[in-house]
């Protein structure tokens, strides 16, 4: 009898005991809470005796002095505990990581076993036994390598697990947080701040210098200026994703305490309301995964809950820009504030899927709203605060300002970026696509422009717009469009001579009380697809649509749109077209 | 006789103020703490954060608590500090910015 020592199916590498969310979510806790301590101890030891004075026992009996000693305790704890929080996701985002691969190897490995026992099987002869004898011993050899791969990846996950929990034992008491406190090993944030400051401009610096920085440095300085850190260019996007959330969780404790005790101020309520829209636009996605890493898929790039007239500014990304292929950030428009991040997320989503779904490499999408947008609805007569905001305010200086930011914005995630320079794209929306002009015209660092239901850009020509390639989306039915060239923000970049490329988006329909969707529909259907071949760098397979008179068409002006929809939709289309007519002579200027 | 701190209405206003801030800014990250989460992870690395949380909770909140109470110490009527005697003058004072802490406390006549 011959025989042929097939080897066993290699078995299955186990599950994570701790999922890489799980430990990002006890992060962002006991960050918060550090945040929250480092602000208290900071106001007390600043009230309190500085370290020069001679007196000790005065400064023992003075309040400030004495309250900020204690807390320095349960500060040098947390730090401790932060970091190892941290240090602990990111070992089980590297483990679930090497499980993947070693699942695919086990699988395929597995399938070729089978495949030789089945041969083996159905063998009449003893001539194929040198090479099923063979290429059993390779399968072996094989098997026992992925065991001991397997065996070793969970050692590794022991060891990260006990490391952690090794940790935060060492300091679960006051009195071991006393002694840490007292090390002088200890990491000291102020003289690090300093270079933070002095950097926060230079953003290839910044991040040259965060690189050198120990963990227990960078925690540091995160929980002692999570504003900073949360918003500095330069900084990679999941460290500020850190900063920003555990500042956003302390912001919602601090001011949850006030407003039970019915303290808070008008600004307060403001900044509690816009930490609260940015806390609910995450949670409708808490529980979306990267794929490669099992942490969250969104990153808060930017918090910003007191910018912007009081708006508050935000910037959220689905997957890592740093580690992206392609990355899109898309500039809303009109409106744009923290109040709208709920509602503006889910085109980012669509989008970031779409280009996801093209199947060309890993892809990062971001919706940056950081900007101070003009407020309001300009459309809606009925809308005081949005007449205000326009009648006070030339539309063309807060684009530009807003295109400074968005400049500062992309040069930071450009100078965070891992690997080779992403496939960079730009995506402005109605004003954002105005404010997106501006930031191209002074040097934005993209591959890819898109304007999206543009009112206009600064520049007569996409060449002296940019040297990206520039794509626009505009629907001839989309009023906004129609005040490129005759309103005060700038050319219409549909039109003939603009250039660029002018891809398909269908007109949008005619009647009147379609308008507005015909401006807000730019993330669907045509449209959305050809967005998302230009974000995953497939220009080739994008619909061109005919530029605005190209060939000497006709399309309708605004005034003969207005007419022609509300003729189209009898009663409620002519109330929407007064509504556009309004918006016209307040945003187009036209009187 | 009525007892005096000589320190500017703003200022004892001020340290109230902050001391309530402390006490706020303290309640709700002893809570974020004692709540911490623990989804998603091991039994092993939930007991250890538990065991870490507990008593730092604990800390947290007595130090909320004593900043709570001190802002109370600082009543105020008609825009001036209600003091009792030289001794609730002198632990106010300490509960005042450093820079206070040579403010006189003087008696005087009641008018």
């Amino acid at each position: 009898m011959t025989i042929v020592q097939v080897p066993a199916h290699v078995p299955a590498c186990p599950l994570l005991d701790s999922k890489p969310a799980g430990a990002q979510d006890l992060a962002t806790d006991l960050r918060a809470v550090t945040i929250a301590v480092k602000n208290v101890q900071d106001r007390a030891a600043s009230a309190g005796a500085p370290a020069w004075a001679g007196d000790a026992a005065d400064a023992h009996d003075h309040a400030s002095t004495r309250f900020a000693a204690r807390l320095d305790a349960g500060e040098a704890a947390l730090d401790r505990a932060v970091t190892a929080a941290d240090r602990f996701g990111e070992r089980l985002a590297g483990l679930l990581g090497r499980r993947d691969d070693l699942t695919v190897r086990r699988n395929g490995l597995n399938d070729e076993i089978d495949a030789l026992a089945a041969e083996v099987v159905a063998a009449t002869g003893d001539d194929r036994l040198p090479e099923f004898r063979q290429r059993a011993a390779q399968l072996t050899a094989r098997a026992d390598d992925l065991r001991v791969r397997i065996a070793a990846w969970g050692q590794d996950e022991a060891d990260a697990e006990t490391d952690l929990v090794a940790a935060l034992r060492s300091v679960d008491t006051t009195v071991e947080g006393r002694e840490l406190a007292a090390d002088p090993a200890r990491p000291g944030s102020a003289d690090l701040a300093r270079r933070l400051r002095a950097l926060l401009g230079d953003p290839a610096a910044l991040a040259a210098w965060w690189r050198g920085l120990r963990r227990a440095e960078q925690e540091a300085l995160t929980t002692e200026h999570p504003e900073l850190v949360g918003n500095a260019g330069g900084v990679p996007v999941s460290d500020r994703d850190e900063a920003n959330r555990g500042e956003l969780a302390r912001d919602l404790d601090l001011y949850a305490q006030r407003g039970e005790d019915g303290q808070l101020t008008h600004d307060e309520k403001r900044l509690v309301a816009n930490a609260s829209h940015v806390h609910q636009g995450l949670e409708e996605y808490r529980d979306l995964r990267d794929t490669g890493t099992g942490t969250h898929l969104t990153e808060l790039i930017a918090y910003t809950p007191g910018l912007h007239s009081g708006d508050g500014g935000v910037a959220v990304s689905f997957g890592d820009p740093d580690t992206a292929g392609h990355v899109s950030v898309n500039v809303p428009g009109l409106t744009t504030e923290a109040a709208s991040l709920s509602g503006n997320l889910d085109k980012t989503l669509a989008l970031h899927q779409a280009a996801v779904a093209e199947d060309r490499g890993s892809v990062a999408s971001v919706h940056w709203a950081d900007y101070d947008a003009p407020s309001g609805n300009p459309l809606n007569p009925f809308d005081p605060f949005g007449q205000l905001d326009f009648g006070g305010v030339a539309l063309s200086d807060k684009a530009e300002a807003g295109g400074e930011r968005l400049s500062d914005f992309v040069d930071g995630i450009r100078a965070s970026d891992q690997g080779a320079p992403a496939h960079l794209t730009a995506i402005g929306h109605s004003y954002g696509s105005t404010t997106l002009g501006h930031a191209l015209t002074g040097g934005l660092p993209v591959d890819d422009a898109v304007l999206l239901g543009s009112p206009g850009v600064p520049a007569a020509t996409a060449g002296e717009l940019t040297s990206a390639e520039v794509w626009v989306g505009s629907k001839d039915h989309d009023p906004v469009t129609l005040l490129g060239g005759v309103g005060p923000l700038g050319q219409d970049p549909a039109d003939d001579g603009f250039g660029g490329t002018r891809f398909e988006t269908g007109d949008g329909a005619l009647r009147a009380e379609e308008l507005l969707d015909n401006h807000t529909s730019y993330f669907e259907g045509a449209s959305l697809d050809n967005v998302a071949h230009v974000v995953a760098g497939a220009g080739g397979e994008v619909s061109e649509q005919p530029p605005r008179g190209a060939g000497g068409s006709a399309h309708l002006t605004l005034s003969e749109l207005l007419v022609a929809s509300s003729a189209a939709s009898v009663g409620h289309g002519l109330a929407e077209a007064g509504t556009w007519l309004w918006e016209q002579t307040r945003f187009g200027g036209l009187r | 006789m009525a007892v005096i701190l000589d320190v500017p209405y703003a200022v004892l206003r001020a340290a109230r103020e902050r001391w309530d801030l402390v006490g706020d800014e303290l309640d709700g990250a002893w809570r974020r703490l004692a709540a911490a989460s623990t989804t998603d992870l091991s039994a092993t690395v939930a007991a250890a954060v538990t065991g870490f949380a507990e008593p730092w909770a604990d800390e947290l909140k007595a130090a909320a608590a004593l900043a709570a109470g001190y802002a109370e110490e600082f009543v105020f009527f008609h825009r001036r500090l209600v003091v009792v005697d030289r001794a609730q003058a002198e632990r106010l004072r300490s509960l005042l910015p450093w820079a206070e802490r040579d403010a006189a406390v003087r008696e005087v006549s009641r008018p």
